[in-house]
This record gives C-alpha cells, structure tokens and sequence, in this order.
C-alpha cells in the first residue's frame, strides 16, 4: 500500500489532530491524536451518530477552523487551490435567478479569461438538464423548492471542478424519493469530475452508496474513528435504488450497522 | 371577490372621508370673515391652483424645486451609501467613526444653511446640497444597517469557494444591501424636498418655496395652499419613481453586478 510519492497520492492528511470546544467552563475533548490519510480522487463517507463531532471535523478539513494540535494538510496547491462546499442549506442568493446562482463558480475564477466565462455558461446549461432542472433556469430560487435549490447548489459546487469537495449532510433536508434521485445524478457527476470528495452524513445508505470507502466514527468523548471501511462495490453501484436491493449493499449495511451500536 | 369588495369598500371610505373633510373646512371657514382670510377655503384654493397653471411659469418653479431635490437626493444617496457600504471592509475603522457621524447627523441642516451660501452661493447649487445633507445621512446609516444584515451563510458560502474580499462585496454585499438603499430613498424623498425648500427660503427668487413665501408675505393664504398643495404633488411623485426603481431591483442588479455573459446566455 505504501505508494512511491505519498505527495501525489494522497490529498488530505490529519496529523495527530486535537480539538476541544470550551462550553460553559467545561472544556470538551472532541478529538485527540486523530489521524488520518485521504487518497486523492477518493469518496470518503464520514459516518456517525448526530452531534459525534463530523461536522466539526469537516470545518477542520476544509481549515475553517484551526485545530489545537496537529496538523491539516491539503495537498492542492498545484490545482490552484480550488475547493467546493456543500452544505446542508442550500444558501443560493435571492436575487439571483438559479442559472445566475450556479454560476457564481466561474464568476470568481477571475484567472480565466472571457471565454473560459462564456464556456462555463454555457456547460452549466447542460448541468441543469443532467439535474432535471431544464426550464428552471430563470426561476428565482423562492420560486423553487427545497430540493431544487439544493440541486442549484449542487451544479454550483460541481461545476467549479473543484479539486476537494467537501459536502456536510447536502440532501438531508430532502424528501426520500428526490434524494434517491439526487444521490443517483451526484455520484455520476463525481466520478466524472474525479475530484476527492469528503461527504459528511448520518444516512448508512448514502455513505454505502455514494463512497468508496467509509469512515465511522462513534459519539465518544474523545470521538474515535471505530471502523474504515472499504466499499469494493462502489464501481458497481450506479443506481441509488437498484444498488439497495443487491447482497452486497445489504451485507455492507449490517456490517456499518453492528459498528454504530 | 371579496378582497375586491374590500378594496372598493377602502377606497369609498377614503373618498368620503376627504369629502367630509373639505365639505366642512369648506363651510366653517364661510361663517366668519377672520377665518376666511386665515384659512381660506377649498374652492378658493381650487381657484388660485387654476389661476396659477394660467401661467406657464407655475412648471417652471415646480420643475426647479423638483431638479433640486432629485439632485441632492440622488447626490445624498450616492456619497451616503457608498459610505455605508464600504464600511463591510473594516468594522474597526466603522466603529471609530460612528460617534462622529451620529453628531454630524444630529445637527439640524437649518443650522448650517447659511454657511451653504458662503461655501455655494445663492443659485440652485446651495439648495442642492442642502437638499443631499439632510438625505445622507439616512442613506449612511440605512446602509450600514443593511450591510450587517447580510445573511453570514453567503458570505461562508462565497469564501468556500475562495472568492476575494472584493468579489464577496461584489456579488453579495452590495445587491444585499440594494433593499435598504432603497428603503432609504424612499424615506429620503420627504426630506430632500424640505432640504430643498429650506434652501429656498433663506435666499431664492425661483420654485415653489420663493412662491409660498412671496404669497404668504402678500397675505394671500390661497395661493400659499395651493402650492403646498402642489409640493405634495410632487413629494407623490417622487415616492412613485422610488417605488417603481424598486421594483426593477432585481433587472438593476443582473445588469450592473453580475459579468452580462451569463444572464444572456439565459436569453438565449
């Protein structure tokens, strides 16, 4: 396993991490020597019960936040250091229509010249189609629903082909059957964009379906990683509901599950 | 269907109301003959606002006091919430100046007026700026309000995309504030006009202010009613033109804060 330039392969690395929250003169440990290795191009599930401590360490990984100890090392900076959030309200700008939402990404790359602009244009057209939002694109986003403004922000990340996403909890203020449909598009679209991807969730058949490998944490004080697991099927889960019903998807959720208790 | 009945039923009710008012302003006032000279009486003032529009000169006054109010409004709106706004980029250097700015706002404008004439003369500039400093104030302060008020998840959201500070003030600061810039405006149409018309009193020989004060000199109450009549008209109009910028608020910003190949890229 130990690859021959740690520098090229992997994207994200914890080192020996700590963090604690002062809360009401009570100090608490929320993490304590974590450490952690993120394979570039990789989909990591961070799975764990509410209030265990995942979104804190994604704030921590996208360095929102500084740790008390140790180190957070995004590996980056040749790709520009260009990076995508999604986070679970959707946060798209009022007066701004969705196309003109979802365009934000490439509004910013101030790098880019006209054409590059005009290009992104008229690409996120096509994201829309891919999202089931064709027709809605001069739709304010008060006019749209929950789920399709989550998916307006979920073209605006994907679109800036970031080169680490981090996603915290995006779909779960969704309806179930839209989100099936959404996990469906999403993982699409990231295996497309070969981006590393961390995706915060509490939802065992997302993190099954959506990464190729899942990381478990408990609700501990210190919060510990209690399983890694790899998902070898990932490549063949293609349907967010056809996937569910296979042995395998079923097997894998037992196993996550036995971790949890 | 019923809202319609209401809505029929609110505007009878005013209608009666205004009647009412003037049906009886307009027969007590003929009881006594102090009280008709005073306050006049509405047909009278029907009369002189006819007698005045006889002459074409009336439009002129109306046109003059109007350019200086629109001009130190929009001049007061401008300098006001560009102020505003930039306080997003330093909260420490805002909060040094906010003493500062209360006191100034503090000050009533008629104080200064007569230093307007020393610095602006006694032409139509002295009645503009007095006119812009009664409204920037509001603007400054409205605008900061608003800039507070920005939601904090754009902001996250924009620098997880590692946008610059200036891209940040660009896409989600200013059309953020845009609603209490005009909020601003709105309220701001009242006291450019009385900036305006303070200008006109201390020193004028045009606009409505020089012909209130010409009428009420001359003891002629009706004409001074009819065109503060006439003032309220055009404090109307200006609250309809605010209204109706405001509503093309969102067409303002997709042409002036956002790069023009997307939005007609959305024509297309």
């Amino acid at each position: 396993m130990c690859p021959l330039n740690p520098i090229d392969t992997i994207d994200i690395t914890v080192d020996d991490l700590a963090k604690s929250y002062s809360n009401g003169g009570q100090t608490e440990q929320i993490f304590k020597d974590l450490q952690l290795e993120i394979k570039k191009k990789s989909f990591v599930a961070i799975l764990g019960p509410s209030g265990c401590g995942k979104s804190t360490l994604l704030r921590l990984l996208s360095q929102a936040e500084t740790p008390d100890q140790g180190t957070v090392k995004l590996n980056d900076a040749h790709r520009n250091n260009r990076r995508a959030h999604i986070e679970q309200k959707p946060a798209l700008l009022p007066w701004r229509t969705a196309l003109q939402n979802a365009y934000i990404g490439g509004e910013i790359r101030i790098d880019q010249d006209k054409k590059f602009r005009e290009n992104y244009a008229k690409n996120l057209k096509e994201a829309f189609q891919e999202f089931h939002l064709k027709g809605y694109e001069n739709y304010y986003p008060s006019q749209l629903s929950g789920g399709m403004q989550q998916r307006v922000a979920v073209i605006r990340a994907l679109q800036s082909e970031p080169a680490i996403l981090f996603c915290d909890e995006p779909f779960s203020a969704i309806d179930f059957v839209t989100r099936l449909e959404l996990d469906t598009v999403f993982k699409q679209k990231c295996r497309d964009l070969t981006c590393t991807t961390v995706f915060v969730t509490h939802n065992i058949d997302e993190a099954i379906f959506l990464a190729d490998r899942i990381i478990v944490f408990n609700k501990e004080r210190p919060c510990r990683i209690v399983a890694d697991i790899p998902n070898p099927h990932w490549r063949n889960f293609t349907d967010a509901v056809k996937s569910r019903l296979t042995p395998e998807f079923n097997a894998l959720f037992e196993k996550i599950w036995g971790y949890l208790q | 269907m019923i809202v319609r009945t209401k809505q029929l039923k609110l505007h009878a009710g005013r209608a009666a109301f205004l009647l009412i008012l003037l049906g009886l302003w307009e027969v007590l006032a003929g009881q006594n003959a102090k009280a008709d000279f005073s306050i006049s009486r509405p047909s009278v003032v029907a009369k002189e606002l006819m007698i005045l529009f006889r002459d074409l000169s009336i439009f002129k006054d109306i046109g003059i006091t109007g350019w200086e109010a629109l001009a130190g409004l929009l001049l007061g709106t401008l300098i006001g919430s560009s102020c505003g706004l930039i306080t997003w980029f330093s909260k420490f250097t805002s909060n040094l100046l906010k003493p500062f700015v209360v006191a100034l706002g503090a000050m009533p404008v008629l104080a200064v007026a007569p230093l307007m004439i020393i610095w602006f003369g006694i032409g139509i500039n002295m009645k503009i700026a007095l006119a812009c400093l009664s409204t920037v104030f509001v603007a400054y302060a409205q605008s900061a309000i608003g800039v507070d008020k920005v939601s904090q998840e754009y902001l996250d959201t924009l620098r997880g995309m590692n946008a610059s500070r200036w891209q940040i003030f660009k896409i989600a600061i200013i059309p953020g504030t845009l609603d209490w810039i005009f909020g601003a405006m709105k309220t701001n149409t009242g006291l450019a006009l009385l900036g305006a018309f303070i200008g006109e009193f201390i020193s004028s020989n045009q606009g409505l202010g020089y012909l209130i004060l010409r009428a009420a000199g001359l003891y002629n109450v009706p004409r001074a009613l009819a065109v503060a009549l006439l003032i309220i008209a055009l404090a109307l109009l200006f609250d309809w033109l605010a209204t109706l910028v405001e509503r093309k608020r969102n067409f303002l910003i997709e042409r002036l804060c956002i790069p023009n190949e997307v939005w007609k890229s959305a024509l297309v």
